[in-house]
């Protein structure tokens, strides 16, 4: 079955048609969409449309009840964009570039400066092109991230979000549609679509055909799946294999404000019912002379059920705490990971004491509410424990009373090769336009030759 | 762990059992059953931590109660195990060479079947309580039967799965066994209307899956306009509801149709798991489903999986006296339901009375992946 939905409105792709069911006359409009001019980097239109994005976010009560909505809403406002892109550019831009901007500095202020270094870059840089992304089907709304990535430097977005609906995705979708059919942001929405299709079609073979690159989400199988289908011979493929993340939270901290340490790990573990990467799993308490610990962490799980319990929506559901169930007798059953009477709290959030991990372990984790808590000694055990534990595949440090910069350093030495990134607890699932060892404003557009001097 | 012991273990665990089985199914009030099946329990739970290391280690490491191990632990306190765990591993505490039987669930859709491994002694007393549990309703008196499956089936050619089992365990009942279905699953009316002739005098036994009932007896009967009559047909059907909720079909549509095509006849459902053959839980004349004194139900909290109080909905944990082949004397289900009352139901049977109002809602367990839904 080739059947293509259009999810947002296609302007002048189709004629009114949100459904098509023709190989053929797909192939054609994907043509059409494909040769339509892309817009300058950092064009200011884009801004205004993400603002108005971020406003309606924020200020619409229907988004209230979704908190990945809130934080995509907080994410995009001016302030915080800005700073994320700055950020982006600063670390990977060609220093040519930024020096450039700087002769050319015309004003001190800040908002001044960052619209200068922006203009100078949109003056340097172009769009590559068509991008295709394949979004993944549990972190429903983070298709966002990469997309705004895309959509600031340019390029013909197409995006293929999964069939299954949560009600935070419709919402997200239709707040996009009624923007796009706004006569403001009508040279966004030409450039941009939204569309769904069933797996086993052969869609994904076309968009590959024309995709100048590929922003591919969602796990080491759907990574290969789609990467058999070969793309245009220059096209940048962008891999979003599974990952998993963890939190570092001192003891003394955690003995003496559980609380806050509660409110943090909830804000990383609520979206997505702990299943983006980016949620830690494994929560390791750095302590060096335990004694009261346990306790704590009694006290911080039953913190993490109340909030739970107060959540709507998704936790809600049957059956969570019997997956959790199912999971803690596997581990008992294979043995020597566990101690005795491992088991912490078994609730809408369940925890479990581990006295080691290994990979299979965490491959048996599929988020929903739960952690592996280990207890050790310094930074040095952490890591040396994550290395034979897939460090390829880690993602995300959390920490909470624990120095950055010696987690940085640590991390870096022992595991040079991995692509982590340190953040405060609390704050795992901030988007940044570094991802996974990518640099994506840099690498989603292309430079032009420098003007000569 | 000496052998001497192991053998006290197990001479008790009989002695127990067989005070039990020695009294009528449904007589035990709610104290005594604490006292007797519980006690039977104790000891299975400490016999299977003996013989099946892996049930050791998660009754060890995995404790869900602090009175778990207690030795007089009451029913709703002691150990369970998830259902899937039988799906995922071959939990056994008999020697390879003690293995009489493998019984295979049928497994949901997408999920490996359990294997549920049985030996001569366990097989023998799935066989024992069943008749004790079915003599209440059905009387000592072996009826002409008919079963609703073909005649493949009931005798297991391929695999021995949990309908083979059932209908086996179903067949002891009957006598003069007529299969309804051909091999394609078509009705053999020529078959049913025989028996109908030849047995609708006196009273009669049907036994099929609940579906099977349905879709292959009823549905068809209706659409061809056929019934059927006799002076009492007993119908004995368990299987589960699933398959029939999308037909918007629930118990008292089930019987209102059973009685349109079989006049004289008195339905009785039961729910019983692949993991748990022999004591099921019947349904009595009020329509209620009991829990026979070899057995039990405790309704467990979806959402931290403590007690439920009477009329609460959680998951269904059941208990059973009779298995020593493999630790599965207390499993958690993935079905719903709520208790309606104890040793109070107008059939006069004691234990408690329950419903089973569904499965667990699919969970999607999903790591960070899946582009492709």
């Amino acid at each position: 079955m080739n059947k293509l939905t259009f999810l947002t409105a296609s302007v002048g792709l189709f004629d009114d048609n949100r459904l098509t069911t023709d190989a053929q006359h797909m192939q054609l409009a994907l043509s059409k969409f494909t040769q339509q001019s892309t817009m300058a980097v950092f064009d200011t239109r884009i801004f205004t449309f993400i603002q108005d994005l971020s406003a309606r976010l924020l200020k619409q009560p229907e988004f209230r009840q979704f908190p990945e909505l809130i934080a995509l809403g907080f994410w995009l406002r001016q302030a915080n964009l800005h700073k994320k892109i700055q950020k982006g550019m600063l670390k990977k831009w060609p220093s040519s570039h930024i020096e450039h901007c700087n002769d050319n500095k015309m004003a001190d202020g800040k908002l001044d400066s960052f619209n200068h270094k922006v203009h100078s870059l949109s003056q340097l840089n172009r769009a590559i092109g068509c991008v295709v992304h394949f979004t993944p089907a549990n972190v429903d709304t983070m298709f966002i991230y990469s997309w705004v990535a895309s959509l600031l430097m340019g390029n013909l977005n197409i995006v293929r979000v999964a069939s299954q609906d949560s009600r935070s995705k419709v919402e997200l979708l239709a707040l996009i549609n009624h923007l796009f059919v706004q006569a403001e942001h009508q040279e966004i929405a030409k450039r941009n679509v939204f569309v769904s299709y069933d797996k086993t079609s052969n869609v994904t073979p076309m968009l590959c055909a024309i995709a100048d690159a590929r922003m591919i989400w969602g796990g080491d199988a759907s990574v290969a799946q789609i990467q058999t289908f070969s793309g245009k011979t220059n096209c940048r493929d962008f891999c979003f294999p599974d990952k998993y993340s963890i939190a570092i939270v001192s003891a003394n901290t955690l003995n003496a404000d559980s609380l806050s340490v509660a409110q943090n790990l909830w804000r990383d573990t609520q979206p997505f019912q702990q299943q983006a990467c980016s949620s830690p799993r494994i929560l390791y308490v750095l302590d060096e002379k335990s004694d009261k610990i346990n306790e704590s962490l009694v006290t911080l799980f039953r913190q993490l059920n109340d909030f739970a319990e107060q959540a709507i929506g998704d936790w809600q559901a049957v059956g969570r705490t019997n997956e959790h169930l199912v999971l803690m007798q596997n581990v008992g059953l294979m043995g020597d990971s566990v101690a005795n009477n491992a088991v912490l709290q078994l609730s809408r959030v369940s925890a479990i004491n581990m006295s080691k991990l290994d990979s299979n372990l965490l491959e048996m984790h599929a988020g929903n509410g739960l952690f592996f808590v280990r207890i050790c000694q310094s930074l040095q055990q952490i890591v040396m424990e994550l290395s034979a534990c897939l460090p390829d595949k880690l993602q995300t440090i959390t920490i909470q009373g624990v120095e950055e910069s010696i987690v940085e350093n640590t991390f870096t030495q022992l595991l040079p090769q991995t692509h982590f990134r340190v953040q405060a607890l609390g704050q795992a699932l901030d988007f940044d336009f570094k991802w996974d060892g990518y640099d994506l404003l840099s690498s989603l557009c292309q430079a032009l030759d420098l003007p000569k001097a | 762990m000496s052998s001497s012991i192991n053998r006290d273990l197990l001479h008790e665990y009989k002695t127990q059992f067989e005070a039990l089985l020695a009294v009528a199914p449904f007589t035990l009030n709610k104290q005594q059953k604490e006292e007797k099946l519980g006690a039977v329990l104790t000891i299975l739970h400490q016999y299977h931590i003996e013989h099946c290391a892996p049930y050791r280690k998660i009754q060890q490491k995995i404790r869900l109660s602090p009175q778990a191990l207690a030795p007089n632990a009451a029913i709703a306190e002691q150990a369970f195990l998830a259902v899937r765990l039988f799906k995922q591993h071959e939990l056994s505490s008999i020697s390879p060479d003690n293995i009489f039987k493998v019984l295979r669930s049928s497994g949901t859709t997408g999920q490996a079947p359990a294997k549920v491994l049985l030996d001569k002694e366990t097989s023998a007393r799935q066989s024992k309580v069943l008749v004790n549990i079915l003599q209440n309703i059905l009387g000592k008196q072996r009826l002409p039967m008919l079963v609703i499956d073909a005649e493949s089936v009931a005798r297991g050619r391929g695999h021995f799965s949990a309908r083979t089992a059932g209908i086996q365990g179903l067949a002891f009942f009957g006598r003069k066994h007529v299969y309804a279905l051909n091999e394609d699953m078509s009705p053999n009316w020529k078959a049913i209307d025989e028996f109908f002739h030849q047995y609708g005098e006196g009273p009669i036994l049907i036994f099929g899956f609940t579906f099977m009932i349905w879709q292959y007896l009823i549905e068809a009967a209706i659409r061809e306009g056929k019934s059927f009559s006799a002076t009492k047909a007993l119908i004995i059907h368990s299987g589960g509801w699933k398959k029939l909720v999308s037909k918007a079909v629930d118990n008292i549509a089930f019987k209102a149709a059973c009685d349109k095509v079989v006049r004289g006849s008195e339905v009785h459902n039961f729910y019983g798991m692949a993991e748990q053959v022999g004591s099921i839980f019947i349904e009595c004349e009020q329509g209620h489903l009991h829990a026979p004194n070899m057995a039990d139900v405790i309704i467990r909290d979806a959402h931290d999986l403590s007690e439920c109080m009477i009329g609460e909905t959680g998951l269904i944990q059941v208990v059973s006296a009779i298995p020593t082949s493999y630790p599965g004397h207390s499993i958690l289900t993935e079905d719903l339901g709520k208790i309606i009352g104890e040793d109070d139901c107008r059939c006069g049977r004691l234990g408690k009375y329950f419903e089973v109002s569904g499965r667990i809602p699919k969970v999607e367990v999903r790591g960070c992946s899946d582009t492709h839904e």
